[in-house]
């Protein structure tokens, strides 16, 4: 991810740890994508991904004042998240499985999105496999490089690589029928 | 950022809901935890290392007698690459001026090994066996870039003697070297795209060729392989890149990529200029089968992954999936009960194959979208199949995979698993009692069935993969990158809570087999002045610890007090 973004992330948490005005609401405004994204992209699920959104920003809150920049805020964000996540799934054994053609619905009532919009985040919930959809949107969403990625998902970048190529082919292929 | 990651960058960012309130809101209910951790201080040998050096530099340079003498003079500079990098310097006499870590794995190669003044073999010998200690040469990563930056006179004696060198002790350990040299041209781009990475010049020189030669991969993902990956990568595009000497002697690949797309292809009996298919990845896939290439394609609303032996050219496993628009039956269709469609799936692997002649026959229903979908699977013949077919009759999963590739049995069982790790690593592990904490956990994916192996090894964590089915490293030995980082705050922490004279008093026995890990963080336990202490860290520098007061069990009160680091100290 970009030196500057990076350092940008890094000031609101070190602004967060110290009590700085707006510092969390300027770190959600810039990540939160990135978060529900990713929390989305491995729930499945509208209702879990907020969950891990709020969670996750409030562990961030928690936790600020004992991180050290490494120069990759977003990875440890991420990590927090992924951890969530986890932690989450091993409590409830799974998550609140939707089927695939009830996805849609849960987008019904957001007004943000186009039509478009909720088809692409249908189709890419659908039909890619879950390792496909979460370093796909990891490297849409949070400007985490591969290698990256394949360090916070504990994967071969060989694997993220393919992974990734094979979810961009699909989308283009699902885009070329579908959405345009 | 491609047009399509923009669709999903914008469709996610739509789709995130502003709760940005609530969390404010519970925030302030919330304790923040206190920050306690010190500005981690780098490693104490290096720390000395370097004050030492710059102030003998200093010292030199207010003297003015820093002077390029024949014996420091570097008349040529060798680069070795795996994916630890590290540069030679050598004088007109072929001795070692200095060697430099172009990347931190090779800050980890060289560690605090002095080679001025060495014979270039002597350092040659100790790098290559700190990589082979280190995991980052293995049966698998073989390969090894030899960049001689030099007169052209020099370069072929040169690049000689350090290949010849490198064969020597990999042999060592029965690893079959693989050594690319090639000669350093000055070229201002290669410079570039050395600086613009961090990568050394040989490595950011053998890129900018592949790169002229295929448009596949991008910088970036070339500039993450490690040599192994170019290696393999170069003789699948079997292209002839002039003078650069490859010694593949030790090259696992026996078969080029496109033989390995028509063997995947005829799996259905295709071709690659069949209509309508259409090929969208094929390569080597390093991951997960050990020297396959992978061949992906779609054909009639299926897409197929098939893995084929670089080696021998075999299938090893083949996935076909269907990936077309829903399928919808009219009222007129025949909905099949679960024995139909076993047989179904039996009559697909041979005609009239009967349930009684295959092993471990299994077969589940559950719905997709609004069809029930049988699962089957089955071995046979060496082969495992798995089949999901919809109650129509239509298959929309097909995938098999050879169990038997070594010819002698199948998977590596678990019970075989840590005397097949020392049998076989080539790290020198030879016994398991000198191996702390070891731990064999399966890891499934889509892809593979793998064993982690994880152990304490002195001072180092290292985690190996096994593919079961295959009975191979996966890769080689990993050597957590955080542990040291850790292991320095852990001291450091210590150091301040005991002070001088009680921290060495502790270190002098330290054992560093004593420490552990889980997802959470790291523990360590030890006895110090008569208390036993439990001390905690996780990944973010936290940390706590316990002390007992008295770690003798049998204390007749029965009561250990526990003291939380932030009583009394």
């Amino acid at each position: 991810m970009a030196k500057d973004k990076s350092a940008e992330i890094d000031g609101y948490i070190s602004g967060i740890a110290n009590g700085g005005e707006g510092s969390l609401e300027a770190l959600y405004e810039i990540t939160q994508g990135a978060v529900y994204g990713y929390a989305l992209s491995v729930t499945k699920n509208v209702y879990d991904a907020q969950d891990v959104l709020h969670d996750t920003f409030v562990k961030v809150y928690e936790k600020s004042a004992t991180y050290v920049s490494q120069g990759k805020p977003m990875a440890w964000i991420l990590t927090i998240a992924k951890n969530i996540c986890m932690s989450r799934f091993r409590q409830n054994s799974r998550f609140c499985d939707i089927p695939d053609e009830e996805l849609e619905a849960q987008f019904a009532d957001n007004s943000a999105m186009s039509v478009e919009d909720k088809l692409l985040v249908t189709k890419c919930l659908s039909q890619l496999s879950y390792e496909e959809r979460t370093v796909v949107v990891l490297h849409a969403m949070s400007g985490l490089k591969h290698r990256e990625i394949a360090k916070l998902l504990d994967m071969p970048l060989a694997t993220v690589l393919s992974k990734y190529n094979r979810a961009i082919k699909k989308l283009k292929t699902i885009a070329e029928g579908e959405l345009e | 950022m491609k047009k399509i990651e923009k669709k999903i960058n914008d469709g996610f960012t739509r789709a995130t809901p502003n709760i940005i309130d609530g969390i404010a809101s519970d925030c302030k209910s919330r304790p923040q935890e206190v920050a306690v951790k010190p500005a981690r201080k780098t490693s104490w040998g290096w720390k000395f290392a370097t004050a030492a050096l710059a102030l003998v530099l200093v010292v030199m340079s207010v003297m003015g007698i820093v002077d390029i003498s024949a014996e420091t003079a570097s008349a040529s500079t060798i680069s070795l690459d795996v994916n630890p990098s590290v540069e030679i310097k050598l004088n007109g006499r072929q001795r070692v001026i200095s060697v430099k870590a172009i990347n931190s794995d090779g800050e980890r190669i060289i560690g605090d090994m002095d080679f001025a003044g060495c014979q270039l073999k002597v350092a040659v010998n100790a790098i290559i066996g700190s990589m082979l200690r280190n995991g980052y040469l293995t049966e698998m990563a073989n390969s090894v870039l030899v960049s001689v930056d030099a007169n052209a006179n020099d370069y072929k004696e040169l690049a000689d003697i350090v290949a010849e060198q490198i064969t020597v002790t990999l042999k060592e350990m029965q690893i079959d070297a693989s050594v690319l040299s090639q000669w350093i041209k000055n070229d201002d781009a290669v410079s570039k795209l050395a600086s613009d990475y961090g990568i050394s010049q040989g490595k950011a020189q053998l890129i900018s060729r592949i790169a002229k030669v295929t448009n596949d991969y991008t910088t970036e993902q070339l500039v993450a392989m490690n040599v192994s990956d170019l290696s393999v990568l170069l003789n699948s595009l079997n292209v002839n890149l002039g003078d650069l000497d490859v010694d593949q002697s030790g090259s696992k690949a026996g078969i080029d990529l496109e033989k390995a797309k028509e063997i995947a292809l005829a799996c259905e009996n295709l071709t690659v200029d069949s209509e309508n298919v259409e090929i969208f990845e094929a390569k080597l896939d390093l991951g997960s089968v050990a020297v396959a290439y992978e061949v992906e394609f779609t054909y009639d609303n299926y897409a197929y992954e098939i893995k084929v032996s670089a080696t021998t050219g075999r299938v090893l496993s083949y996935e076909k999936e269907y990936f077309g628009p829903m399928l919808r039956y009219d009222e007129t269709a025949v909905v099949l009960d679960k024995e139909a469609v076993k047989a179904a799936a039996l009559n697909d692997v041979k005609q009239d194959l009967t349930a009684e002649e295959v092993e471990n026959l299994y077969a589940s229903s559950s719905r997709y979208y609004r069809n029930t979908v049988h699962e089957i699977s089955f071995k046979y013949n060496g082969v495992f199949y798995e089949y999901e077919i919809d109650s129509y009759g239509t298959v929309l999963m097909k995938a098999y995979k050879v169990l038997d590739l070594s010819g002698e049995g199948s998977y590596l069982a678990r019970k075989d698993v840590e005397q097949w790790f020392i049998a076989n690593n080539k790290d020198g592990f030879t016994a398991l009692d000198k191996l702390s904490r070891f731990r064999v956990t399966v890891e499934k994916s889509k892809d593979t069935l793998f064993y982690l192996v994880t152990f304490v090894y002195k001072d180092t964590q290292y985690s190996y993969k096994i593919d079961a089915v295959n009975k191979t490293f996966i890769g080689g030995a990993e050597v957590a990158d955080y542990e040291e980082a850790v292991k320095d705050d852990i001291k450091d922490k210590l150091h301040e809570i005991f002070g001088d004279e009680d921290f060495d008093a502790l270190f002098e026995n330290w054992d560093w087999s004593e420490w552990d890990w889980d997802d959470d963080g790291f523990e360590c336990e030890f006895d110090h002045n008569g208390h036993h202490y439990e001390f905690e860290m996780d990944r973010w520098g936290n940390w706590e610890y316990e002390r007992y007061p008295d770690d003798k069990p049998h204390r007749p009160d029965g009561e250990h007090g526990k003291v939380p680091f932030d009583y009394g100290w």
